[in-house]
């Protein structure tokens, strides 16, 4: 692993109790200290394959040491950077909100509603970032699909001052509908660059994730091969919308609903703001999403729940997968 | 005696509480009240200050100085009382109101008494407690939609835009004092109500409606956690838990 292929990997849900020797061979292990303080252990983890990654757990070892609430995400992202990583990949148990989902299902965001309310989403910030108003986001939402081919809007930040955002063709026919405006919208208000937030996820690397999870599909015998990885029957290829929520206590159902009429498709509370601290330091993030139950007020949809080291050890499994197919891709040019 | 029932007044009328009870995040005050059905502890959870003016143009406008919200779950915990009603005294209602869930945006106020282990993971579904509920709206209250708790109130133009989705109570209290709560294993439910509506025969017609002893599961939510060892068995060693 040279440092223009160097992957960390993030695990989320159940990582503490996961036996990392049956996954991969544990060959080195550090503690970074960083301006926010030490970070977790990192592992180096070595496959078969000869796929080299760094590893950590966000909520600790052994045991559930800290809630996503208090994840020290400052400190983790800047010692993924310092250990010299090029792609940040985590895996995260979410709630599922979209009925069409099933638990025991893996997806992929490739958007973010950041309902986050008491972190710390920059390496520069004191403070954690404004508020979002669910009908400001509405409105402003309306306000950039009413002015529909505008190449430049100005809105005023909660924090004060204006954000001047100038929209690129792509990200017009982005903000056309209503529900992905409120997702552009969203970020404007946190007060980030919307350039860097509107795709917050790396597509080569989410791409990686989709075909490793894809295959571990097929090879687990969950979903039969219909057309390839191509599966009509899997949610892996699907466009998927994170809603990251502060916690520790879980959403209510009306909370939950209000997600849903704004487009989110599964709920966590891990995945803001690493995103968006990643994005600061320029490091490629992607993110793979294991359902694990339904959000409050959908159980009758699934009442199964699919917590503990399974979960955990078929998230590692496929991000090393694709972690080795980005590294390829890198190598290749 | 211990109260029945713990009821956290917001704005409170109670300039000067007959009592005080020590927390590790500030002391509470609160009075006593002795209703046929039992004792009711009534703790101040915010009080206004007159004529307080600020640098905006709003003169002589009362800000509220509120309470500690782990200060004041700790505090009916500490009590003795296994049922919490919080009361958000709000101009926008003619009649109590009982809410059936709840949306929560606000932002700077603690959220757990677990700030450096994994516990807190408490579950909203009910969002409040069933019994407690039904003893309000049994008492008289009305049964409402979601409550909605921000920071600020929102202008009318906001409001109707959440009246549209069927959300007409808007609150800048309640939470996360609720979730504090549940964390303690108390029942919790939240009574909307016309700022100068007289509590004391609400309260005591709740009280007929409650029974005596708990049959609802708040008083298990942290069970898990307590049986694996995680917690401690007195609950005063929950807080700050490193």
């Amino acid at each position: 692993m040279n440092n223009e292929q160097c992957v960390v990997i993030f695990g989320g849900t159940a990582a503490y109790s996961l036996d990392l020797t049956r996954v991969a061979q544990v060959v080195e292990e550090r503690i970074i200290e960083t301006p926010f303080g030490p970070s977790p252990p990192f592992k180096k983890l070595v496959t078969e394959r000869e796929t080299a990654v760094w590893f950590a757990s966000r909520h600790g070892e052994g045991t559930l040491e800290r809630s996503a609430r208090f994840v020290n995400h400052r400190a983790n992202v800047w010692a993924a950077g310092e250990l010299g990583a090029r792609l940040i990949l985590s895996w995260n148990g979410v709630g599922a909100i979209r009925p069409a989902l099933r638990v025991g299902e893996i997806v992929v965001p490739q958007a973010i509603m950041d309902w986050t309310r008491h972190r710390i989403g920059s390496f520069t910030a004191d403070e954690p970032a404004p508020p979002v108003v669910a009908d400001e986001l509405q409105r402003r939402g309306a306000e950039v699909a009413e002015k529909g081919q505008e190449k430049s809007l100005r809105f005023p930040r909660l924090g004060g001052g204006n954000w001047r955002l100038s929209l690129e063709p792509a990200d017009l026919a982005h903000a056309q509908s209503l529900r992905s405006a409120a997702r552009t919208i969203d970020h404007i208000l946190h007060g980030r660059d919307p350039r860097q937030t509107a795709r917050p996820f790396d597509e080569v690397a989410r791409r990686a994730i989709q075909v490793a999870g894809g295959k571990w599909q097929v090879a687990s015998g969950k979903w039969q091969v219909a057309n390839g990885i191509q599966n009509p029957k899997s949610k892996i290829q699907n466009p998927i919308t994170y809603v990251c929520t502060e916690g520790p206590r879980l959403e209510t159902a009306a909370e939950i609903e209000l997600a849903a009429d704004l487009g989110a498709d599964v709920v966590g509370m891990t995945l803001c703001p690493e995103v968006w601290l990643a994005a600061e330091l320029g490091l490629g993030y992607a993110s793979l999403c294991l359902v694990t139950n339904f959000a409050t007020g959908r159980w009758h949809i699934d009442p199964r729940r699919d917590f503990g080291p399974a979960v955990a050890e078929r998230g590692l499994t496929i991000l090393l997968q694709a972690a080795e197919a980005w590294q390829g891709e890198r190598v290749r040019g | 005696m211990m109260p029945v029932v713990a009821v956290l007044d917001n704005p409170s009328k109670i300039q000067n509480p007959k009592s005080k009870i020590a927390t590790p995040f500030g002391p509470v005050g609160y009075d006593r009240l002795a209703l046929a059905g039992g004792e009711v502890a009534i703790l101040v959870a915010a009080v206004h200050v007159s004529r307080f003016t600020f640098h905006t143009p709003i003169a002589n406008h009362q800000l509220p100085i509120p309470t500690d919200p782990r200060a004041l779950a700790y505090a009916a915990k500490a009590l003795g009382a296994e049922r919490v009603i919080a009361l958000a005294r709000d101009t926008g209602v003619e009649r109590p109101s009982v809410p059936d869930d709840f949306i929560e945006f606000t932002t700077g106020r603690p959220t757990t008494f677990f700030t450096a282990m994994g516990a807190g993971y408490v579950q909203q579904d009910p969002p409040f407690c069933p019994e407690l509920r039904q003893a309000l709206l049994a008492a008289g209250a009305e049964a409402a939609g979601p409550l909605l708790i921000l920071d600020e109130l929102p202008p009318a133009a906001g409001r109707d835009g959440w009246a549209a989705r069927s959300i007409n109570l808007i609150t800048t209290v309640t939470q996360p004092e609720g979730a504090l709560c549940r964390e303690l294993e108390l029942c919790f439910a939240v009574l909307v109500a016309p700022p100068e509506m007289v509590i004391q025969s609400f309260l005591a017609a709740v009280l007929e409606n409650l029974p005596a002893e708990r049959g609802c599961t708040c008083g298990e939510t942290m069970a898990l956690a307590r049986r694996s060892g995680r917690l401690a068995a007195d609950w005063r060693g929950w807080v700050g838990q490193d």
